[in-house]
């Protein structure tokens, strides 16, 4: 239930961002300590939305719920922009979050800045104490962050309505379509969430942006005889619930997943070990890019490790280099937060308030620049406004609607020519295409599952697939890919059709171990087909002792015309 | 006398099974079928389902925080392999026991349909291959360890029963409440001392369906209502000061109007300030005065958990009470017993009242102190050498197996002292020992107790309200910063008399089998000596910053 007072409250929060700027001018000097560097910036981001979330399990509710959230950021910056509290591993570190009342008040907003604040500036005064202590700035070091200057704008509400009756209904609808006996598990997750968000700064920036995002996430696992456990899912997401797929294709593509998964648990288990070619098409062509590709393009530094009882917090790991080659010769790289409007992974303000910008990533295959926050790194010493991050948390670069284009491009049967060319160097009339991989957020769902990328860059795929250069197939399960390395991507030997995947991104880079099935930055892959020259493909057995000992229950006995 | 009983719950043995009633039962049936032939059937299989609906309001800032109404459905299966005298629910010992059982809380579909079906035999299945790996290991850990040294069996078979009861609907006129927590909020926050507040109404009805193998089929729940506030601030040594005040109610009509409510608001505030200004005490030993709420917690923690049945019988418990009975414990003027039949004590609706425990049994009242001695235990199905049949103690909440835990403990005296001779005996004892002064503890807020060998066989009771007594007519003068620590039985032995006054504790007790909702009915405490500690200190400076006011940022003050 909405309470009649939210709405009122909501109407009325224009005064918001005079609240949160208001509270700079009065706070900001006021953060003093004896011997304490100057506190030189100050950020608040304000986050109101109405969520609307929907979980079903085998076709039947199991929860829903429509409710207000409000949360607000703080980030203290204490030194100067050279060297600052910021960028060093640990939590308690200047930027802090503070959930907000549901029906927000301008008094209630001024509360909890001035508890935030205050703590957010101890915590800052502390951790750059931290950081001086530990870490001795080299002479090329870039500094901690760039002052941009002040930018104002405002881009109006978001638009669509919360609308839980049809999320529900296509929740229920989207569940009896993907519900079977056979499954373990086939549930639908449906979030949405609409409203504002307010990024106010000591450089006067003032910068209003709306809010709005749908996710159905369908998940369907299904444990085979052996074991194995097999999951596939779907993801729709668009801006508004309107903007959704009509449900009969959305209806359609849940029927395939499960049919398609069905039809995988019966396949025979993957035996040998096989290196050689793999075609990667689908999904899985832009898993590639997804899982490999994008950790190389994303400049925001890791934290340096704060040396710490428990060991080293934060990561001195940087994958990024600027002019290395991540792919072929000829290949481009193109990330524009503003060229699909529509899509919710769009922005044109990113959660520093910097206008974002098309960056040409990565061009004859190498790196030229790097998807930037305001803080620099060596050599890129400038944001190019592709900061995000959770409200109240780091704001670091990141990709968010992004096109990966070859050199060239081949038809189908020009790439399967190639492929059984590369298999007969091998001793082969047969390779390997896979079209899904599997997603953590699925696979770790209710299992003891966790995806720990560093050690396995690849989740596993749905099925593997042997094709031989006839067009014959044969489909097998239980399989994963060995001994993946991010230079696999040199190792495209030829590209195909384009094909373009939505998903969700994990909310801290790097960190998709214990996502939820609608959590994260939602973005949007674009890259072709490829062959890659060598992979590869071991088994994967299953735990027999997971096999289910009683058989599951006989489904309702279903009325003619009735789904 | 002081103790009534009021039928809570309108009973219906002979209603018609539910369709989730129906649900469970065919799949238990079926389940119990598909197993009988595997290698390790089980001996005993249950299924419960905890249907809860509740309302939470919550006001701070002058404005509403929450307002959020659920449905949620759990299912909890307990699945027994092996046989009554051992079975799979044994505590494996050694490096067995870090084998898990993975189990954690399910939620069901809302309706009855396949879903709910099929989740029902995704939990059986899982349940049963792990209590059929466990059997396993068991055995040939029974066979490897020496003798344990409470041999009893792992299970009390019974005669399943049925009653279904209707728990009555939850009434909460929402906007009312929405409109009250938020004035409430309007009053505590304008004061300059109080940093966070926090008013808030939980609502919470539970209707739980319970079918075994035994023939059980149980509807039966609980219908509560609390309403709570919480004041925080920052004494300027850093101390973290909180005032927590509540009632809780079977009957919404049983809450508190709003001219209580806003007199608990007034005096929070006044109590706030209180503690701000009071000075931080030192570690002491001599006589203390535990009055009524405060003495109802020591006992549920020094002795309520040491007589829970399952720390009778593992191997790694202090046992302080197993070879107790018919010892003398406490002074012959003492009873202790816990009775979840009874609703409402000295005023008060008892939080830890139900009928039917988590495994099915009718609750009834466990006497654990006659007369000063030992009596028994808090039993649930797993029986100790000598005391075999539960008495309705096995309790849970979702995703945790049923162990024995208190629901209303209750302390009485059949000397009862005026409060005021407690008093003058507590301040005669401190000047014969030649202290300054002695404690009264008038309220906590909570408290731990460890009844293992590895930690000390010790407890905490942490102290909100204590005061300082002086032996040479000062006025009483009120400190903080004190947690009453010690062992049981030394504290129990220093036990002198009791008082006229007996209060209510309601709260919720967290435990291995999760949290449970308690209470706690004593009469004031003396004691010849207890020992304070000194409690956590918090380190942060209060604010920097000025406190915003009703006008803006210009109002309050450092």
């Amino acid at each position: 239930m909405i309470p009649a007072s939210w709405l009122a409250a909501t109407a009325a929060h224009a005064g918001y961002d005079a609240v949160l700027a208001e509270a700079i001018g009065k706070y900001q000097p006021g953060l003093t300590l004896p011997d304490a560097p100057e506190t030189y910036h100050v950020r608040y981001q304000l986050l109101t939305l109405q969520q609307v979330d929907v979980r079903t399990s085998m076709g039947s509710l199991v929860s829903e719920s429509s409710e207000p959230f409000h949360a607000l950021g703080v980030e203290i910056r204490v030194g100067t922009p050279a060297f600052d509290n910021t960028g060093f591993g640990g939590w308690q570190n200047g930027s802090a979050r503070a959930t907000l009342p549901e029906v927000l008040t301008e008094e209630a907003l001024r509360a909890e800045l001035w508890r935030t604040t205050d703590r957010a500036y101890k915590e800052a005064v502390e951790q750059y104490a931290r950081k001086q202590s530990q870490f001795e700035a080299p002479k090329d070091w870039p500094g901690d962050y760039t002052l941009t200057g002040a930018t104002t704008a405002d881009r109006g509400e978001a638009r669509g309505e919360a609308a839980p009756d049809r999320l529900r209904a296509l929740a229920l609808a989207a569940g009896a379509e993907l519900a079977t006996p056979e499954a373990l598990l086939a549930e639908v997750h449906v979030g949405h969430e609409a409203g504002s968000l307010w990024i106010v700064d000591s450089e006067g920036t003032r910068v209003h942006t709306p809010v709005e995002e749908t996710s159905v996430r369908v998940m369907l696992q299904v444990r085979a005889d052996d074991g194995s456990l097999l999951t596939d899912h779907r993801l729709f997401t668009s801006r508004g619930v309107d903007d959704l797929p009509d449900d009969q294709e959305l209806l359609a593509a849940v029927r395939r997943l499960r049919e398609g998964l069905l039809a995988a648990a019966k396949a025979p288990v993957w035996a040998e070990e096989y290196v050689g070619p793999v075609v990667f098409e689908d999904a899985a062509a832009t898993d590639l890019y997804r899982y490999l590709l994008v950790s190389q393009l994303e400049g925001t530094p890791a934290e340096i490790p704060f040396d710490s009882f428990f060991g080293d917090l934060g990561s001195s790991q940087d994958p990024v280099r600027v002019g290395r080659r991540v792919l072929p010769m000829g290949w481009t790289v193109v990330d524009d937060p503003t060229s699909v409007p529509s899509h919710p992974g769009s922005y044109e303000y990113d959660q520093e308030g910097t206008k974002t910008r098309e960056l040409k990533l990565v061009e004859d295959g190498i790196v030229r620049t790097l998807a930037m926050s305001r803080v620099p790194r060596r050599g890129l010493t400038e944001t190019n406004g592709h900061g995000r991050g959770m409200v109240g948390d780091r704001v670091s670069g990141r990709l968010s609607l992004y096109t990966v284009t070859p050199d060239r491009s081949v038809s189908d049967v020009k790439l399967t020519k190639t492929a059984a060319r590369v298999a007969r160097s091998y001793d082969r009339d047969w390779w390997v295409v896979v079209r899904r991989l599997q997603e953590p957020a699925v696979l770790g769902y209710d299992t003891d599952y966790w995806f720990d990328q560093a050690e396995t860059p690849l989740p596993p795929p749905v099925q593997v697939v042997k094709r031989w250069a006839d067009g014959r197939e044969e489909v097998f399960r239980g399989a994963r890919m060995s001994g993946v390395q991010r230079w696999l991507l040199r190792d495209i030997v030829a590209a195909g059709r384009a094909v373009e995947t939505d998903y969700l991104a994990p909310l801290v880079p790097g960190d998709w171990g214990g996502m939820r099935p609608t959590e994260g930055v939602v973005s949007r892959a674009k890259g072709p087909v490829v062959l890659v020259g060598e992979v590869e493909i071991v088994p994967d057995p299953g735990d027999p002792m997971e096999v289910p000992v009683i058989p599951p229950p006989a489904p309702a006995v279903r009325a003619p015309g009735v789904r | 006398m002081w103790l009534s009983s009021v039928l809570f719950l309108a009973s219906a043995a002979h209603a018609a099974p539910t369709a989730l009633e129906t649900a469970l039962v065919g799949e238990l049936e079926r389940a119990s079928s598909q197993l009988k032939g595997e290698g390790e059937p089980p001996h005993y299989l249950s299924l419960a389902v905890s249907d809860v609906e509740a309302t939470n309001l919550g006001a701070r800032d002058g404005t509403i925080a929450v307002h959020r109404s659920d449905r949620l459905r759990y299912l909890d299966v307990d699945v027994r392999t092996g046989t009554a005298d051992l079975d799979s629910t044994h505590p494996l010992r050694g490096f067995s026991s870090l084998t898990g059982d993975g189990r954690e809380p399910v939620r069901l579909p809302l309706d009855e349909g396949f879903a709910l079906r099929h989740a029902i035999w995704r939990e059986i299945d899982d349940r049963y291959r792990d209590a059929a790996e466990k059997i396993v290991m068991l055995r040939a850990n029974q066979s490897v360890k020496v003798e344990e040294e409470t041999p009893a069996p792992d299970f009390e078979p019974r005669e399943g029963a049925t009653d279904r009861a209707e728990v009555p609907p939850l009434v909460v006129d929402e906007a009312q409440w929405e409109a009250l927590l938020r004035r409430l909020s309007e009053r505590v926050d304008n004061h300059p001392s109080v940093h966070k507040s926090a008013m808030s109404l939980q609502t919470q009805r539970t209707v739980t369906t319970f079918v075994d193998t035994e023939g059980a089929r149980l509807v039966h729940g609980r219908r509560h209502y609390r309403v709570s506030m919480q004041l925080t601030s920052t004494a300027a040594d850093g101390d973290e000061v909180n005032v927590f005040v509540s009632r809780d109610a079977h009957d919404p009509e049983r809450l508190p109007d709003e001219a209580t409510l806003v007199k608990w608001a007034d005096e929070a505030v006044a109590e706030l300030d209180r503690r701000l200004a009071a000075p931080r005490a030192e570690p002491y030993v001599g006589p203390v005065m535990l009055t009524g709420r405060a003495a109802a917690v020591f006992f549920h923690e020094v002795l309520g958990h040491r007589v829970e049945g399952q720390r009778q019988k593992r191997e790694d418990e202090g046992k302080t009470f197993a070879q107790m009975v018919g010892k003398r414990v406490l002074p012959r003027f003492l009873d202790v017993y816990d009775d979840p039949t009874l609703t409402e004590l000295a005023g008060e609706q008892l939080n830890g009242h139900y009928v039917w425990d988590d495994e099915g049994v009718k609750a009834t009242r466990a006497d654990i102190v006659k007369d000063g001695v030992f009596e028994g235990f808090l039993l649930y199905r797993s029986p100790l050498p000598d005391f075999v049949t539960s008495n309705g103690h096995g309790r849970r909440s979702p995703g945790n197996p049923a162990e024995a835990r208190m629901g209303n403990t209750v302390v009485e005296t059949s000397a009862p002292v005026p409060r005021k001779k407690l008093r003058e005996d507590l301040v005669a004892m401190a000047r014969k020992e030649g202290l300054p002064y002695a404690y009264i503890v008038d309220e906590i807020e909570g408290g731990f107790t460890m009844t293992g060998r590895v930690t000390p066989n010790a407890f905490n009771v942490r102290a909100s309200t204590v005061w300082r007594v002086w032996t040479d007519g000062r006025p009483d003068e009120l400190v903080r910063g004190l947690d009453l620590v010690g062992t049981p039985l030394v504290a129990f032995e220093n036990l002198l008399a009791a008082g006229d006054d007996p209060a209510v504790f309601n709260g919720v007790c967290g435990s291995d089998s999760g949290w449970v909702p308690v209470s706690g009915v004593a009469p004031s405490v003396l004691f010849s000596r207890l020992e304070f500690q000194l409690k956590e200190k918090g380190q942060e400076r209060p604010p920097l910053l000025p406190k915003p006011g009703p006008d803006g940022f210009a109002g309050g003050g450092r």
